[in-house]
């Protein structure tokens, strides 16, 4: 009976729901493209999929500025700082389905990653990292802080390897085919971790912290 | 390093932002009921304040007003300085209905406060000024309201003035509710407040020294009364419907039309305030996030919307004439809504004229300033004066 006279955070709520559909699309998007990379399906045949998905997440993110527009016109500043929040984590969001789409442009120029003991390493990623995206999701929507920091270290730690490879493979202490093409995989894969770092770390850090999530406040 | 800072005082940035309660909500809807007891008491309380005047000292109060540009200026300046056109209507219901002004001379009063209540929006995109395509956009969609409003008045008034138009309609439609040939009303909502009123009066009468403090004691008390409640159930009904005014500002991105003119009409009345509802769409529009073209209708809503004060003052004031004044409002709001949404080429008049502003503005802003300044209150006042 009272339905229309909800509560105020209501237009949040409609951001929030369109954030958590952003982040699904973005682990689709990632997964096609690591398909394509690693030789599990055909650039082609999934290239229109991945294509309509990306942009979907492009849609969104604009869909949820306006959202936001909207809400602080009706509320004025009383919910400023979850604006600027979202404003921030949308962008994240975008930025892994758009990071995953170079993944698959790198497979679509150069083809499949060749069999070495870095194609094991990039299916290993792969396979942890996805589903990441997905529980990046789930720990900012419930703000779960144990896990957060949990993710924030593992995701690190992933980071960390991703780097590690690019180095491996700049300095050419690793010889294998496409050396440029995986070390541009990597790369991509680290910025996605990157992103989702930003996202968890909001449930952990002050606003003014976001996207530098390795430091303290007051920290130079 | 720390992933986390070890002082646990910094507030994540993911706090989750908490909605109204459902008791706090019941307690807003209980405060409107008794804010709308409050404003209909004080439309009651301005009425038996100016009877108690008597004939010769409102005759030489409202000398002047007879005349339709004086009227249509009081109109104006009235609602600038109140901020808010319920406020003027409401009042005038009550001078209206305690026949101090006739129902043909608050004509213009009433058109006046239409042109009046767009302050606010034009205010509100002042915010802009710095940044020139923002402010372009927020200017033309402040200065559509005003561009409708007189385009209404520059039409309506002249029709108004040599046919009665207006002032038929509404003493037609006056007469399904009550009887316009001999002026009784029975208000339903009345019974309820003029038995307190009575006290009210008394009350006061006891204490003051004399006949005219007391009047004046009620004129002012009633004055408060109104300019108070409706502040507070705009401020209360603010809150209330921020989350439902989201949504449904939200359906109005990307559309236009009857749904949006809905929205306008409802939102104003739940906040009973049309400034409020249209200056909510000022940012949203300076963002450029909602077009000019959907944001009209929703203005178009707003006016008619704002004529529910009126009509709602007019149900606690004694005799047919307070509605009927009330009617003309709603019935000059409909004219015009009739004239500049249904057909296109008169549809795009208003937006236009806006558009050739907000481009004006934004190559000389000093004249916004002007602007501003001259239309809601030089001309106003210097008017009066000369005219009166």
């Amino acid at each position: 009976m009272f339905r229309w006279l909800r509560g105020s955070s209501d237009g949040l709520a409609e951001v929030e729901e369109a954030f958590k559909e952003m982040l699904a699309d973005g682990r689709r998007v990632f997964d096609l493209a690591f398909d394509a990379r690693l030789g599990e399906a055909a650039p082609e045949s999934i290239k229109s999929e991945l294509e309509a998905t990306e942009e979907r997440t492009d849609e969104a993110e604009r869909r949820i500025r306006r959202l936001l527009l909207t809400h602080a016109s009706v509320q004025g500043g009383a919910n400023i700082s979850a604006c600027l929040l979202y404003m921030s984590v949308a962008k994240d969001a975008e930025r892994v389905a758009d990071l995953s789409k170079n993944v698959f442009g790198i497979a679509d120029t150069v083809g499949t990653q060749p069999h070495s003991e870095l194609f094991d390493e990039l299916a290993r990623l792969r396979a942890e990292v996805s589903p990441m995206i997905t529980d990046a999701a789930r720990i900012f929507a419930e703000e779960r802080t144990e896990e957060a920091e949990r993710f924030l270290e593992r995701a690190r730690g992933l980071q960390g390897d991703c780097r590690r490879r690019i180095d491996d493979l700049l300095l050419e202490r690793v010889a294998v085919p496409q050396p440029a093409a995986t070390a541009m995989t990597y790369r991509q894969l680290s910025r996605v971790l990157a992103n989702l770092l930003n996202i968890v770390s909001a449930v952990v850090m002050p606003l003014d912290q976001l996207d530098y999530p390795h430091r303290a406040p007051g920290e130079e | 390093m720390p992933s986390v800072p070890d002082d646990p005082s910094p507030r994540p940035a993911r706090a989750r932002v908490t909605g109204m309660s459902r008791g706090e909500r019941l307690l807003r809807l209980l405060l409107l009921v008794a804010l709308l007891y409050l404003f209909l008491l004080a439309v009651d309380t301005l009425g038996n304040g100016i009877a108690g005047f008597g004939e010769g000292f409102t005759d030489q109060l409202f000398r002047g007003i007879g005349n339709p540009a004086v009227g249509l200026l009081v109109g104006v300046l009235a609602t600038v300085l109140a901020q808010s056109s319920s406020v003027t209507t409401a009042t005038l219901v009550g001078l209206v209905a305690s026949g101090v002004v006739g129902v043909d001379e608050a004509v213009p009063v009433i058109m006046g406060a239409n042109v009046g209540t767009t302050i606010t929006n034009t205010l509100a995109s002042l915010g802009s000024i710095r940044r020139t395509e923002e402010f372009r956009r927020a200017f033309t969609g402040a200065t559509m309201h005003d561009v409708f409003n007189l385009a209404s008045i520059v039409i309506l008034l002249p029709v108004e003035l040599l046919t009665g138009l207006l002032s038929r309609t509404a003493v037609f439609l006056s007469d399904f509710v009550g009887d316009a040939q001999t002026g009784e009303f029975e208000s339903p909502v009345r019974a309820v407040v003029a038995g307190v009123g009575e006290q009210i009066e008394a009350g006061v009468n006891a204490l003051a020294p004399g006949d005219l403090v007391a009047a004046g004691t009620l004129l002012v008390l009633g004055l408060g009364l109104i300019f108070g409640t409706l502040y507070s159930i705009t401020r209360n009904m603010r809150v209330v419907m921020a989350g439902t005014a989201e949504r449904w500002l939200n359906a109005v991105l990307g559309r236009a039309g009857t749904l949006a003119i809905l929205i306008g009409i409802v939102l104003t009345v739940a906040v009973q305030s049309s400034s409020i509802a249209t200056a909510l769409l000022i940012p949203m529009i300076a963002a450029g996030v909602l077009r000019l073209d959907h944001a009209y209708p929703v203005t178009l809503g707003a006016n008619l919307g704002t004529t529910v004060s009126a009509l709602l003052a007019a149900l606690a004031v004694p005799g047919i004439a307070g509605l009927q004044i009330a009617l003309v409002h709603l019935a000059f709001n409909v004219v015009g809504l009739l004239l500049f949404w249904p057909i296109p080429p008169l549809r795009r008049i208003p937006l236009r004229a806006a558009r050739w502003m907000g481009d004006q503005a934004v190559k000389r802003r000093s004249t916004v300033l002007a602007y501003v300044i001259l239309l809601f209150y030089v001309v106003p006042f210097v008017g009066i004066l000369v005219l009166r």
